[in-house]
C-alpha cells in the first residue's frame, strides 16, 4: 500500500526529466523519498534522480515497492491539469491509480524486470564548475542553431562552451569566466564534445533549477548536476562523449 | 518564357522545392511548365465520360476553400489499375505517365468544412469513392483549363476544368470502407489504423482527402498532397507503438533495387532507432537538369520525430514501408536510405515511386558483416561518399558509449 500526494508541477517535473531518456522508468518508492535511474536505449546518456518526501503534500510508503511506471500515460494525465492541483496516487498491490478533482485514472504497471536499472559508473572528473543554469542553456541554445554536437572546454580561468558550423566562418562560442561562477575546481584542461539532442533535451527539463555543477574530462564523459525543487530534489546527468575518428 | 533561365537557378534549391515552393521567385515552376509544353496535353473536350477507377483529385491552392472532383479516364473498363500504384513496379515511366494523363479532373471550389455535412455534389464525390469497383461516369466542362497536374507526393493527374454537372451510375460499395464513412464517432486516425490491415493504402489516402473519415464535427477535405503524408504520418505511428520495447535487428542488413530512374540503397543496422533519408539528384534528373547533382537528406531518432523533412514527403513514404517490414520481424534498428536519381527519372510520380520500390527492395535480403561495407558499396558504385552526409555514420562511429568508461 502506497499513497502519495503531489502537484502537478512537481510530478511533471519529474516525468519531464525522466522522458528525456526513457518512455517507462522503475521508480523505487522508500519512505523517505523516491529514486530512480535510467539510461536511454542507445547506452549513451544516464539520470539519476531522487525527490525527498518533503516535497510531496503528502507521502505515506510502509514497505519499499519498486514500480514499472509508463512516463507517456503520466504525461498525458497531466495535461489535464492545472500545475497548482493536487494528483492523489495510490497503489493497491496491482495497479496504481491517480485521483485529479472528481477524476479517477488508472494504469496498469510495467513488470520492472523487464526494465533495466543501470549502475552508475564511477567516473573521476578533473574539473568542476558550478554556475547559473541560464548561461548552460544559451550557450547550448546558440550551438543547436548551427550544428549537432557542441563542446565543453575548461582552461584554468574559464570554462567555454562552443560549436562549429558547416564552415569554420560559422561558430557560436560563449565564455564564463572563473569571476562568473560559484565554484570552479580547475586541475587540468580539458575538452569534450557532446550531442546537443541529449543536452538540450535534459537541460530544458530543468524548470526549477538555478545552479548547476558540470564536470569535464577530457574526451570523457560530463557530469551534469543540479538541485531541483527548492532543494527538496536532485538530479545527477551523465553523458557519453562524441569523438572525431572519421 | 525564357527556358534558359532554368541555368541560372541552383540546383540545390530546385532539389528543395521540387516545384513546390517555387524558391526561385517565378511566378510558375520552369522546370514544370516546360514540360506542359513538351507534353502538348490539351483539354479540346466539353465532357468526358468513362470509367472513374475510382479516383478523385483535391488541389490545396486556395485553402480552405479548394477544388474537389472525380477524375475519370475517357476509357470504358476495368480501369482498377490507374489508381493502384502499389502494381506499377515493372512499368515504364512513358506507361504511368501516359494512363495517368489520361485520367481528366473535374472539379468545383466546395470549403473544406463541408465535409462535415456534404452537400449533393460532395456526397456524389464520397459514393463515388466508396464503390467496390470502377464506376461509369461523365462529366460536363464549363471552364475547362489546360494544365496537368504534377507534384512530387501525389500521382500526377491529366488536365481539368471546372465542371457544371457530374453523374455516374450507381454502384456495389466496398462494405469495409462504407462501415468507416458512415462511423462518425470514430477519429480518422483511428479509423485509418483500422482499415490499413485490409484495405488499399491508395483508397485510404483517398478517403481522407475527401474528408470521408473521421468524427462528424471533425471531418475536413484534405488535399491530395497533404492526405498522402498523413496518411503516411498516422500509420508509421501506429506501427512505431506497436514496436515499443522491440529488440533490435542482430546484422546488418542490406536491401538494393533500382527502377525507373531510382536506385536505393538501403541498410538496417543495430541499435535503437533512428531513420535517415539521403536523396542525391543527378545530372539529368527532372529537378537538376544538366546543372550537376545535389544531395539533402534527413535524420530522425527515438527522441525526436521530423514533422517537416527538407526532402518532402518521401520521407514519410519511405519510413512507412520499413517499418511495414520491421514490424514483421517484431525488431527496431537504425536505418538508413539512400536514394540516387538519375536522368531517366524525367517526371516526378509521386511518392508511391518510392513507397512501392522500396517494398521491392526489401523483398531481398543480405547481410553485411559491417556499416562501413555499406558505405563503400554506395560508393563504389554511385562514386559518392554518403559518410559525409550521413547522421547515422556519425552516430554510430563517433558517439561513444557509456560502457566504454567503466559502466
Amino acid at each position: 500500500m502506497l499513497q502519495i500526494k503531489i502537484d502537478a508541477k512537481t510530478m511533471r517535473e519529474f516525468s519531464n526529466i525522466i522522458i528525456t531518456l526513457v518512455p517507462e522508468a522503475r521508480v523505487d518508492f522508500r519512505p523517505d523519498g523516491i529514486y530512480t535511474k535510467v539510461m536511454d536505449p542507445a547506452h549513451v546518456a544516464m539520470i539519476s534522480l531522487e525527490i525527498n518526501r518533503d516535497a510531496f503534500q503528502e507521502f505515506s510508503v510502509e514497505t519499499e515497492e519498486s514500480l514499472g511506471l509508463d512516463i507517456d500515460k503520466i504525461r498525458n494525465l497531466l495535461k489535464l491539469s492545472g500545475p497548482n492541483e493536487i494528483i492523489d496516487t495510490k497503489y493497491d498491490g496491482k495497479k496504481i491509480s491517480y485521483r485529479l478533482g472528481n477524476l479517477n485514472v488508472s494504469n496498469p504497471l510495467i513488470d520492472p524486470s523487464t526494465l533495466t536499472t543501470p549502475k552508475i559508473p564511477n567516473i573521476d572528473l578533473p574539473n568542476k564548475v558550478v554556475t547559473d543554469i541560464s548561461y548552460l542553456n544559451t550557450g547550448i541554445r546558440a550551438a543547436e542553431g548551427i550544428a549537432e554536437v557542441v563542446t565543453f572546454n575548461v582552461k584554468p580561468d574559464e570554462f567555454k562552451i562552443f560549436a562549429k558550423g558547416e564552415t569554420d566562418s560559422e561558430t557560436t562560442e560563449l565564455v564564463i569566466p572563473k569571476t562568473m561562477t560559484k565554484e570552479f575546481i580547475y586541475n587540468s584542461d580539458a575538452r569534450s564534445s557532446f550531442a546537443l539532442d541529449y543536452l538540450s533535451k535534459f537541460i530544458r527539463s530543468l524548470e526549477s533549477t538555478q545552479e548547476i555543477s558540470i564536470s569535464v574530462g577530457n574526451d570523457f564523459p560530463v557530469r551534469i548536476e543540479a538541485s531541483i525543487l527548492n532543494g527538496k530534489g536532485k538530479v545527477s546527468f551523465l553523458l557519453a562523449p562524441r569523438i572525431e575518428n572519421i | 518564357m525564357n527556358f534558359d533561365d532554368i541555368a541560372n537557378i541552383p540546383a540545390a534549391l530546385c532539389v528543395r522545392c521540387k516545384g513546390n515552393k517555387l524558391l526561385c521567385g517565378k511566378n510558375s515552376c520552369p522546370i514544370v511548365t516546360k514540360y506542359y509544353a513538351s507534353a502538348n496535353l490539351i483539354l479540346d473536350t466539353r465532357s468526358i465520360s468513362g470509367s472513374s477507377p475510382p479516383s478523385i483529385f483535391v488541389g490545396s491552392f486556395g485553402y480552405p476553400k479548394v477544388r474537389i472532383g472525380p477524375a475519370v479516364p475517357p476509357v470504358t473498363g476495368n480501369t482498377e489499375i490507374f489508381e493502384r500504384p502499389d502494381k506499377w513496379v515493372g512499368l515504364k515511366i512513358e506507361e504511368i505517365s501516359r494512363m495517368r494523363f489520361s485520367l481528366y479532373r473535374g472539379y468545383k471550389l466546395i470549403p473544406v468544412k463541408e465535409a462535415v455535412s456534404p452537400g449533393n455534389y460532395l456526397s456524389e464525390v464520397h459514393d463515388l469513392l466508396l464503390s467496390s469497383r470502377p464506376v461509369e461516369s461523365s462529366m460536363l466542362y464549363s471552364s475547362p483549363e489546360k494544365k496537368l497536374d504534377i507534384s512530387p507526393e501525389t500521382q500526377p493527374f491529366g488536365p481539368g476544368g471546372y465542371i457544371r454537372s457530374f453523374d455516374h451510375e450507381s454502384s456495389s460499395s466496398n462494405s469495409t470502407i462504407e462501415r468507416m464513412y458512415y462511423d462518425t464517432d470514430i477519429k480518422a486516425s483511428e479509423s485509418v489504423l483500422l482499415l490499413y490491415d485490409s484495405t488499399s493504402l491508395y483508397t485510404i489516402e483517398k478517403m481522407l482527402s475527401a474528408g470521408m473519415l473521421g468524427k462528424e464535427k471533425g471531418r475536413r477535405i484534405v488535399p491530395t498532397r497533404w492526405a498522402i503524408t498523413a496518411t503516411d504520418t498516422i500509420i508509421s505511428n501506429g506501427i512505431f507503438s506497436e514496436l515499443k520495447g522491440a529488440e533490435t535487428v542482430e546484422a546488418n542488413l542490406f536491401y538494393h533495387y533500382r527502377n525507373i530512374g531510382n536506385e536505393y540503397y538501403i541498410l538496417i543496422s543495430p541499435g535503437p532507432y533512428s531513420f535517415e533519408v539521403i536523396e542525391s539528384w543527378n545530372n539529368g534528373s527532372i529537378w537538376t537538369g544538366v546543372r550537376g547533382s545535389s544531395t539533402e537528406g534527413d535524420y530522425e531518432d527515438w527522441k525526436r520525430f521530423v514533422r517537416e523533412p527538407k526532402i518532402g514527403g518521401s520521407f514519410f513514404a519511405a519510413k512507412l514501408v520499413i517499418l511495414d517490414h520491421l514490424k514483421r520481424k517484431g525488431k527496431i534498428g537504425r536505418i538508413i536510405v539512400t536514394r540516387f536519381i538519375d536522368g531517366e527519372y524525367t517526371i516526378p510520380l509521386g511518392v508511391w515511386q518510392v513507397r512501392e520500390n522500396i517494398r521491392k527492395a526489401l523483398q531481398h535480403e543480405v547481410v553485411l558483416e559491417d556499416i562501413e561495407r555499406y558505405f563503400s558499396i554506395v560508393k563504389e558504385r554511385k562514386a559518392l561518399d554518403v559518410r559525409q552526409f550521413s547522421r547515422t555514420y556519425r552516430m554510430i562511429k563517433n558517439q561513444t558509449k557509456l560502457a566504454e568508461y567503466g559502466v
